[in-house]
Order: structure tokens, then C-alpha cells, then sequence
């Protein structure tokens, strides 16, 4: 029983009601019937409140899981997924705009016209820059997907059902305010340590020595990756050459500057940490998509060219990107259903809880070698 | 038959053993802690030293001396260490304890790692490295055998330092920032040698080591000291820290200098005139770390505002690492040797001028920018512009003053304050 969410992606939940003694109420149950209140919401909060004490406002700022509702298991479990949803879900079904839009505009005005009703206008970028585009019978989370790689931005949708634009350092800040360890000394004054222990996945799979494609108009471009120290069993050095199509896509002139952004993703090892804490609510701490530092020097994971004070010294960890979160709720925690009309329900008295804990995935997405891959030499 | 094992060096407070049960992976011994029944503060002190042997992250390796046997004396990792509160304990102090160890293979002399990371401070104040100014550097036992440490391309021969504790062997190295592995073989009689601790005082007045990070219930705010064997930080009056060195020569504790801390955060001066708190944030040989709480003092106030002072030393460190940290309000922070005159400043510290009894300068570090001033020596970061949330310095005693050489010179401390190492000591067993 768990709630997740991930980058510019959708996350999930699971909330399962208790049974083991009493049945769960149908005064309760009842409040979240899906035949009536599909598509409602479900929040989680790092406390108990009382629902009747807060505006709908305040509620949805208290929140640090916004879930939409739409799957109900024998009336006492919820499911659903993160109300990143809204922009689209997995399936490509969503707000899909029916009607051409086309312009040359900014990422604001473009925000504007496909952000859909479900979401508020949350803050975004005031970039002067433009992108001529047209777009047509696609969701608003792949138009905006192609939109914020243009501007080199990201989105993120927030647990107060509002739409953000704007580049990684704005959105989330550059400084790291959580420092993930299991050297853990508590919370600082200046940092926020959480007890964790890291899984440390390298990865060779995607590395890349040359990236080569074609630009609109068919002229080619190239560029080379940092010189490698791999070699093969002749001797020599590896040869991962990468083809990227940029025929529909790449401006034509820009593709050299292209295929260096590209290789420079690619010409080292993937590391990939996932961290598994103890900590309450890791959602209250740690914001999805923002920056932490991670320490543990005996599973290699620090960097000496970054610097921190935690618990009393000098220590030098690791910046990493949250690239997700999935945390299980827990006894203290608030639970609360709100419906179409936007009443809430509190379910926290009936919820199953789990023990505290929360996983975050942190560095770069992995690239895993599946078992498809394994047998047939094919990613499945 | 006396048994010493840890950090306790009081043989004949376990000296009362009944059975040791050995086999080829573990030892078990049993007893009663043997202590005049007139101090039961002792008993109680060696009771929480022995508990605490057992599930101590910063020590899972310790030493173990016996004299009943001395050919099982080695290195032991502590699996389970009991005391029994019965009313014959808890009324003459003899309490029945159980000490569980792993016996360490080649443990009679164990190979042990110390992986080290970093090797520079970032610093507005000016000083470069690596490999510049800066001279990271790394202390052990100076009986340690098969030293290396993980940078050099031959092992020179150490500085020796002495402690109150025994003879530190002190390797400087300049090798840039990064990770090394340094390695050596440690007779377990020379395990503690310059080690740095961290000691309570029970209420019978006398101070006892602490192992692990569990002090005891009703410990004064004032009641610990932090220290190496070679310098020592004590609690002063009014809030003040007292610094010392050991003086080798009359076996004893030098002369005191009294630190005093104070802020200002834009609108009222405040001096710290009481310590509030004070926990263990790590405790092993290599390294100690604790955290203070400090209340602040403004026009008669005592003010409840949270700010918290780190203090940490290394084996064969000749200063105190410590930062200075509060929330809200950037106010941090300055520091004075109260009696010191004519000192003299240098890029990112100052050291004082007149020398103390033994003949030692106290010499002050940091990283950030602040108004350095010689009489009596400070050092101030709270001017417009610079005050912070957290704010760092070093304190530090240079041995023979006027007359120090390489590596106790103020700008060696300096050097080698700006090269900070974390460091984890493990035994590997060969």
C-alpha cells in the first residue's frame, strides 16, 4: 500500500482500508462508491487533520500526495494514480485537443493553450524565447512533453493541482536541502538527514562512443564522446556508435550541437542508486524532481568535488536528481477523499497502515538489461 | 585476573571474572564488576561502558587484554554485553556482567583500513589547494606497523606527537582531493594511542570514557569533555569552552584558554553565556564528534533560540573542527581567546602572541569571510553581508609557540585545518 510519483510522468496509489476486526463502515465506503465519485481525489498528509477545520485550499496545500481515483477493489481499497494524470495517462487517453493549435509563441502562451481545466495555472517560465510548432489529437502530457524539451524545461505537477513550467534549477532549486545517508545523525540546522540504505546499480548497456543523425533536410552531423579507456577483446578500444533520427525534428544547421548533447549523455557508466528509508514521510522531505545529497563512501557513493556540513562534519556527498518517490503510509498520517463537489471524507481511521518507509530513485533513469534482451539480444 | 577491553583501562574493575568460554569463532566471559563498594558512580560508569561494547556502530572492533591468559589477547568484535541490576548491585555497584565476542582472525595483530575522504575545505578566505597551500594528512598510532597510506609513492617516516595516551605517529600528504586507503597493522595493547574520546563525569566527580553515544541519564550540560590526548576542550563557566594541551613533559594539562562565542544578528549583539545540551554524534578512535547547544545572552535575556555548536577532533589533530549552526536568522558568529595579546593574522587565521605557561600559542581558522582581529585574538563573521546560518572554525594550540617546527607550526594547523579528512576505520584481518 503505497503512493508514488515520478518525473514529468504518472505516479500510482494504493490505499486499502482495514477490515481485521470491525468492516469498514459504509458510511465511509459509501463516500467513495466509484460508480458515483470516480475521478475524485485523494490526499495524503503528513498529519491528521480535520477536514471540517480547513478549506478545500488549505487541504490541497497540506497535501504532499494528490492521487486521482479510479479503481475500487472489494469497496475498501482505492487505486489510482498521481494527478500527473490529468495532462494524460500511460495509454494515451486524456484532454486530447481535437483542433489544430499552431503559432510561434513562448513557452507561457504555449502552456496556456494546452494546459487542460483540471489543472490550475501553476508558475511558468518567462522565457522570451519561441517555438513554432503545431500540434493536433494528442494529449496535453505529449504536447507539453515536446513543448518543454524545446525549451529545455521540464513540467511537474503539483499535489495542489496545479501545472509548473520552467527549467530544473527553477523549479526545484539548485541547493540540496536533504542529505540521504546511513551515517545518519538526525536533522540538522542546516540539512534534513534521512536514514537511508542504497542499492548502487552501474550500467554499461547505453554507453556510447559516437552519436551520428541526420537533420531536417537529410544533411548529416556527428560528434564524438570524452575518448574511451574501454577496449574489446582485441584490444581495441570499444566502437558503441549511436544513430539518433533527427530527420522530422533537428533544425537544420543545429545537428553537430545536437549530437554532442546527445553523446555527452551517453560516454560514461549509467550509475543508478535506489535508496530505501526509514523516514516517516519522505514526501514532506523530499520534493519529486529537486536535488539531494546521498553519502556512503562504502558503496562509492559520494564526490569529492561537493561539499557539505552534516552532523558535525565536513562530508562529501553526492548531488542527485529525485527522479521518484514511492513511500508507504503510515500511522499518523492523514488520509482524506475528495469527491466531485470537493467534500472531503476521512478515512484515516480506517486505513491499513504500513510500516514508515519510502524508496526514492535518485541519479540518472536506468537502463536495464531485460531478460528480453538477455535471450534475444532485443530490448523488450 | 584483570581484563581490560575497549576503551575501559580500568583493570581491576573487571577484575572479578568467574567463566571464559572459548571457541574457535567466540569468547564469553562472565563476572562481577569488583569496585569498592563506596563507589557505586564507578560501578555504574563501568557498567555503561560494558553495554555499551556491544551494537556500537563507531566501534565494532575493539581490543581485549587479559591477564588470566594472555595468549588469546587480540582484537574482538562484541556481539552481546549485558549487566545485571540486582540489589547487590545496585546497592555496592557489583554487577553481574556478560561480555559475547567474535575472536577476529590474525586479530593478535590486525590489518586495518581507514579509507579517507576529502582533502580540502572550499574557503573564501583565501587559501589555495590542492595541490597547493593545503596538507591533508592522516594520524595513527605511531606503534602502527606496514603503514601506507594510500597516496604516497614511498612512506616516509612520521612526526611523532606525544599524547597523554601514548605516541602518534603523523603522516602528511599532498595529494589533491579525493579517496585513499590507508592501511597498517595495530597491536591491540596500542589501539587507544592518541585515540580521540569523549569522557562524562559521573556524579562521584571523576570523568570516564564514554563508549558508544549513550550518555547517562543527569549528565550536566557541563559535565563531558571532548579530546585526543594531545589537546583537550572542556566546558568553561558562563558558557565558554576552555582549551588545553598536554604538556609531555609534566604529564599534565597545560594552561587553559578560555573561548568565547558570540553573534549578532543585524540588530542586538549576543554573547553565549550557557551550554543547554550536549550529544554524542560520533565516537571512535579515529574521530569524535559531539553537539551543543548554546543559549544566547542579549541586554539581561536569555534568549531559547536554537543554535547548535559541532565540535569534532581526529587522532593527532592539534586543533578542534566546529560548526556553528542556527535556523532563521543569519547571526553566526564570532570567537575570542579572552587573555591573549599581540597576535598576529595570516591568510585565514590568526594566532596569539604572548605565549601561555608551557610555552603555546592558541591559533584560530576559518573558512569564511571575518574580521580577524590580534588582541585579544577573534575572529568575527557577523559583520553586514557575511552573518550565516552556519559559520566555521578552528581552534587549535600550537606546541612550543614561537619555537614550533613543522607540523605545529599555526600555518602548518592552518594547512592541515583546510585538508579535512572523514575517516572509517575497519579491521580487515590481514
Amino acid at each position: 500500500m503505497t503512493v508514488s510519483k515520478h518525473v514529468m510522468a504518472a505516479g500510482a496509489f494504493e490505499i486499502r482500508l482495514n477490515s481485521d476486526v470491525l468492516p469498514v463502515p459504509y458510511s465511509i465506503s459509501d463516500a467513495f462508491d466509484i460508480n458515483s465519485y470516480a475521478f475524485g481525489h485523494v490526499l495524503i498528509i503528513p498529519s491528521r487533520v480535520d477536514p471540517a477545520d480547513f478549506s478545500d485550499a488549505q487541504l490541497l496545500s497540506l497535501s504532499v500526495f494528490t492521487g486521482i481515483y479510479q479503481v475500487q477493489r472489494d469497496r475498501t481499497t482505492l487505486r489510482g494514480m498521481h494527478a500527473s494524470g490529468w495532462l494524460g495517462d500511460g495509454n494515451g487517453k486524456g484532454a486530447i485537443e481535437e483542433a489544430a493549435i499552431t503559432g510561434t509563441s513562448t513557452v507561457a502562451n504555449w502552456i496556456t493553450a494546452l494546459r487542460p481545466t483540471s489543472l490550475a495555472a501553476g508558475t511558468v517560465s518567462a522565457s522570451a524565447a519561441t517555438l513554432a510548432w503545431s500540434t493536433q489529437l494528442k494529449t496535453p502530457r505529449e504536447s507539453i512533453d515536446y513543448v518543454v524539451d524545446a525549451f529545455g524545461m521540464e513540467w511537474e505537477v503539483t499535489d495542489q493541482l496545479t501545472l509548473n513550467v520552467n527549467t530544473v534549477a527553477n523549479l526545484y532549486g539548485s541547493t540540496p536541502t536533504v542529505i540521504a545517508t546511513p551515517w545518519w545523525d538526525g536533522r540538522d540546522n542546516e540539512l534534513v538527514g534521512i536514514r537511508a540504505t542504497f542499492g548502487n546499480d552501474s550500467s554499461a548497456e547505453d554507453y556510447t562512443t559516437r552519436v551520428f543523425l541526420v537533420e531536417q533536410g537529410g544533411a548529416p552531423a556527428s560528434a564524438n564522446g570524452t575518448a574511451t579507456v574501454f577496449k574489446d577483446g582485441q584490444g581495441n578500444a570499444v566502437v558503441v556508435k549511436r544513430y539518433v533520427d533527427g530527420s522530422a525534428t533537428v533544425t537544420a544547421g543545429t545537428g553537430g550541437t545536437v549530437a554532442a548533447g546527445q553523446v555527452a549523455q551517453w560516454d560514461q557508466i549509467d550509475q543508478h542508486l535506489t535508496c530505501t528509508s526509514d523516514t516517516f514521510c519522505a514526501m514532506a522531505d523530499v520534493r519529486c524532481g529537486s536535488t539531494i545529497y546521498a553519502y556512503d563512501p562504502e558503496r562509492n557513493i559520494y564526490d569529492t568535488a561537493t561539499q557539505a556540513h552534516y552532523g558535525g562534519d565536513l562530508v562529501f556527498p553526492k548531488s542527485l536528481r529525485v527522479q521518484g518517490i514511492e513511500m508507504n503510509v503510515c500511522d499518523g498520517m492523514g488520509v482524506l477523499f475528495r469527491d466531485r463537489d470537493g467534500v472531503y471524507t476521512d478515512l484515516s481511521d480506517s486505513v491499513a497502515w504500513e510500516a514508515p518507509g519510502a524508496r526514492l530513485e535518485v541519479g540518472a533513469p536506468q537502463a536495464t538489461l531485460s531478460e528480453a534482451m538477455r535471450r534475444r539480444g532485443i530490448r523488450a | 585476573m584483570g581484563l581490560e577491553i575497549g576503551r575501559m583501562r580500568d583493570w581491576n574493575a573487571l577484575g572479578n571474572i568467574e567463566t571464559v568460554e572459548v571457541s574457535a569463532r567466540t569468547i564469553t566471559m562472565n563476572g562481577r564488576i569488583s569496585i569498592d563498594d563506596t563507589e557505586i558512580s564507578r560501578a555504574k560508569a563501568v557498567r555503561d561502558q560494558i553495554v555499551a561494547l556491544a551494537d556500537n556502530p563507531d566501534e565494532l572492533f575493539v581490543p581485549m587484554k587479559w591477564d588470566g591468559d594472555v595468549t588469546i589477547n587480540s582484537v574482538v568484535r562484541p556481539t552481546s554485553a549485558t549487566a545485571t541490576m540486582d540489589p547487590g548491585a545496585l546497592e555496592r555497584g557489583w554487577f553481574p556482567w556478560k561480555i559475547t565476542a567474535d575472536r577476529v582472525p590474525n586479530g593478535s595483530q590486525p590489518n586495518v583500513e581507514s579509507p579517507l575522504i576529502g582533502g580540502f575545505r572550499a574557503n573564501a578566505a583565501g587559501v589555495a589547494g590542492p595541490p597547493g597551500t593545503v596538507v591533508p594528512w592522516h594520524a595513527v598510532p605511531y606503534a602502527a606497523l606496514d603503514y601506507y597510506d594510500g597516496a604516497s609513492a614511498f612512506q616516509s617516516v612520521p612526526y611523532l606527537l606525544e599524547s597523554a595516551t601514548g605516541q602518534v605517529g603523523f603522516y602528511p600528504f599532498i595529494a589533491g582531493v579525493g579517496r585513499k586507503t590507508a592501511r597498517m597493522a595495530i597491536p591491540p595493547a596500542n589501539w587507544y594511542d592518541g585515540a580521540a574520546c569523549v569522557e562524562q563525569a559521573y556524579p562521584d566527580g571523576r570523568y570516564y570514557t564514554v563508549h558508544g553515544r549513550q550518555l547517562y541519564s543527569g549528565l550536566s550540560s557541563s559535565g563531558w569533555r571532548i579530546g585526543n590526548g594531545i589537546i583537550r576542550i572542556t566546558p568553561g563557566t558562563g558558557g565558554a569552552l576552555v582549551l588545553q594541551a598536554w604538556d609531555s613533559a609534566t604529564r599534565a594539562w597545560g594552561a587553559s584558554h578560555t573561548l568565547t562565542l558570540s553573534a549578532y544578528d543585524g540588530s542586538s549583539p549576543y554573547t553565549v553565556n550557557r551550554i543547554n545540551s550536549v550529544s554524542i554524534l560520533r565516537n571512535s578512535p579515529e574521530e569524535c564528534r559531539i553537539r551543543i547547544g548554546l543559549g544566547l545572552l542579549s541586554t539581561g535575556i536569555n534568549y531559547g533560540h536554537r543554535t547548535m555548536l559541532d565540535i569534532k577532533i581526529r587522532r593527532g589533530a592539534r586543533f578542534v573542527e566546529c560548526r556553528w549552526t542556527t535556523l532563521g536568522t543569519a547571526m553566526l558568529g564570532a570567537i575570542t581567546e579572552a587573555a591573549s595579546t599581540g597576535g598576529t593574522t595570516f591568510t585565514g587565521g590568526v594566532v596569539s602572541g604572548g605565549p601561555d605557561a608551557q610555552g603555546n600559542l592558541v591559533a584560530m581558522f576559518t573558512p569564511t569571510f571575518a574580521s580577524i582581529t590580534t588582541g585579544p585574538i577573534a575572529m568575527d563573521s557577523t559583520g553586514v553581508g557575511i552573518r550565516a546560518l552556519g559559520w566555521s572554525f578552528g581552534v587549535g594550540i600550537v606546541l612550543a609557540g614561537a619555537f614550533a617546527v613543522n607540523p605545529n607550526r599555526s600555518t602548518d594547523l592552518r594547512d592541515q585545518y583546510f585538508a579535512p579528512y572523514g575517516e572509517r576505520m575497519t579491521v580487515v584481518g590481514w
